[in-house]
């Protein structure tokens, strides 16, 4: 198979308008037909890998405009890579930009979300911080020095009541409303094997943040000893690294 | 890790679904076949779940992304991925296909035809030695299931591939059912085809089902991995057991996965075969010979 009819045959089936006719051995008809399974399997596998990596996005938007969607983000951002698990990290920068969802710009934000899920599902096992297997001194000696977060975690701040809007898809909470519509931040990560996603108030976030700098932590502890309970929280729920 | 080398028996493909019941009865199959891009992420759940199961069952890493047909340059990083899942899970049987799936930076997420010459032969017999080279080991190459015959084609698939393991070293993994859904759809007859493969380099089979779909005034064959072996495969099975005898033999199930009772049933229905290989005559097989 020469490189030129590979290259006709792979932009045809990427696109959806020209069939390469010349390229078969059958009858005209007969091969538009057969080739057309080809086009299918191909936009069939792209959308299935987005669909599963986005399920809430669907939910959100139903299945068929979720569809219409993927059709136009698989034409600007084609998959690079045969692990299909890592396609879409442009997905949410892409909806921030599609002009007919503009108004609902929490979208993007759903979108983030579900990509970090996606990292986290599939990061690295690396040794974490586990205060469990620490005495106080070693602890307190181990929070002077900065601290890293673990491969899996993911910090979202949005504008939008991210964590209730995507906890709704879950089934049993009640979907914000315009009464109660107010910015979260939401953390995503893996505790052992379980993939994580919780709503973040402001002081665990802005320990996170200062956990990343030596000395930060013990000071702030001083000047908020009210802060320590979030710190255990954070603790426990593994989202440091050991080293 | 279960070392024991596969000379006959049964597999599932292995999805987390199934993770419980498996590991309750790892000896309910005789080996688990992975998807290799599946595990290309580097921790978490997948892995915890291999690496358990990987201590008591064979495995076969089955590759469906390599693009060995293509024209760009091996995916260096794909292949590395690759070499670094063999030596983390050494597995007992690694498999790509006789098909192309990228082209120009782009994945196309199909196994796209080839055209059977002698340049396609030579791209395809130099890649496939440099996958080789890279895992330390020879691989198996799966017939695909087409939907078409390219123009520039000028051999028989079978006699591509016969050339190919004699340039290449490689073994075969002959799926059955890809077999059918070709020779249906792009003419030939499934007995000579068999009856032309050198039955020593086969070291797995692949067992499916298929869907009917009208296309003008016949049908086409579409392999689907949706449903159960399909009567006229068992009956391909029963005469390649015949022939050959038995392989690592695995039900091909990826997409509307039935439960685990079901997908272990196709299990038993493999194993009784290998024991006995008998098929009485099935309605589907008269309806459409």
């Amino acid at each position: 198979m020469t490189p030129i009819a590979l290259e006709e045959f792979s932009l045809a089936v990427h696109n959806s308008d020209a069939v390469p006719l010349h390229l078969g051995e059958c009858g005209e008809g007969a091969f538009a037909q057969r080739f057309a399974i080809y086009r299918n399997n191909v936009r069939a596998s792209r959308t299935e890998a987005l669909r599963q990596g986005f399920p809430v996005l669907e939910r959100l938007l139903g299945a068929d405009y979720f569809t219409a969607l993927a059709a136009v983000f698989i034409q600007q951002h084609p998959p690079r890579s045969a692990a299909l698990h890592e396609y879409g990290a442009e997905l949410a920068g892409f909806i921030a930009r599609f002009q007919p969802l503009s108004g609902l710009s929490y979208l993007a934000d759903i979108a983030r979300l579900e990509w970090a899920r996606l990292c986290a599902f599939h990061a690295p096992d690396t040794p974490v911080l586990s205060i469990a297997e620490m005495d106080s001194a070693t602890l307190t000696d181990r929070l002077g020095q900065p601290l890293r977060w673990h491969p899996s975690v993911t910090l979202l701040r949005s504008d939008h009541p991210l964590y209730r809007l995507w906890a709704s898809q879950q089934g049993g909470t009640p979907a914000p409303t315009a009464q109660n519509w107010s910015e979260e931040n939401v953390l995503i990560w893996r505790h052992g094997l379980l993939l994580r996603t919780e709503p973040l108030d402001a002081v665990s976030c802005e320990l996170l943040q200062i956990a990343t700098q030596p000395n930060h932590l013990p000071a702030a502890l001083a000047e908020h000893p009210e802060w320590l309970n979030r710190l255990i929280q954070l603790l426990y729920w593994q989202v440091f690294l050991a080293e | 890790m279960s070392s024991l080398a596969l000379r006959g028996g049964a597999g599932v493909a292995f999805r987390p679904v199934y993770f419980e019941a498996l590991l309750a009865n790892p000896g309910r199959v005789d080996f688990i076949e992975v998807h290799a891009e599946n595990y290309f992420g580097e921790g978490g759940l997948l892995h915890a779940q291999l690496a358990e199961l990987r201590m008591h069952l064979p495995l076969s890493v089955h590759g469906v992304g390599l693009s060995l047909g293509g024209v760009d340059p091996l995916d260096a990083l794909h292949l590395q991925r690759l070499r670094r899942l063999c030596e983390r899970y050494e597995p007992q049987l690694v498999s790509e296909h006789l098909a192309w799936s990228g082209n120009a930076g782009q994945y196309l997420g199909d196994l796209l035809p080839l055209a059977y010459n002698a340049p396609t032969l030579q791209r395809l017999s130099s890649r496939i030695q440099q996958v080789q080279e890279a895992l330390g080991r020879t691989i198996l190459i799966e017939n695909p299931a087409v939907y078409l015959r390219l123009d520039e084609s000028d051999m028989s698939e079978v006699e591509f591939l016969r050339q190919l393991c004699r340039d290449t070293d490689c073994g075969l993994l002959l799926d059955l059912n890809n077999l059918l859904v070709s020779c249906h759809n792009c003419g030939g007859s499934p007995d000579s085809y068999l009856k032309a493969l050198p039955a020593e380099r086969v070291a797995e089979l692949h067992l499916a089902g298929s869907t009917r779909m009208p296309i003008g005034d016949g049908t086409l064959l579409i392999d689907d991995h949706a449903s159960a072996v399909a009567d006229d495969t068992w009956a391909l099975y029963v005469q390649w057991l015949l022939q050959a005898g038995p392989r690592p033999s695995l039900i091909e199930w990826d997409r509307e996965l039935p439960v685990w009772g079901i997908l272990a049933a196709e299990v038993d229905c493999a194993r009784t075969l290998q024991q006995s290989p008998y098929m009485p005559p099935c309605a589907s097989r008269e309806k459409h010979a």
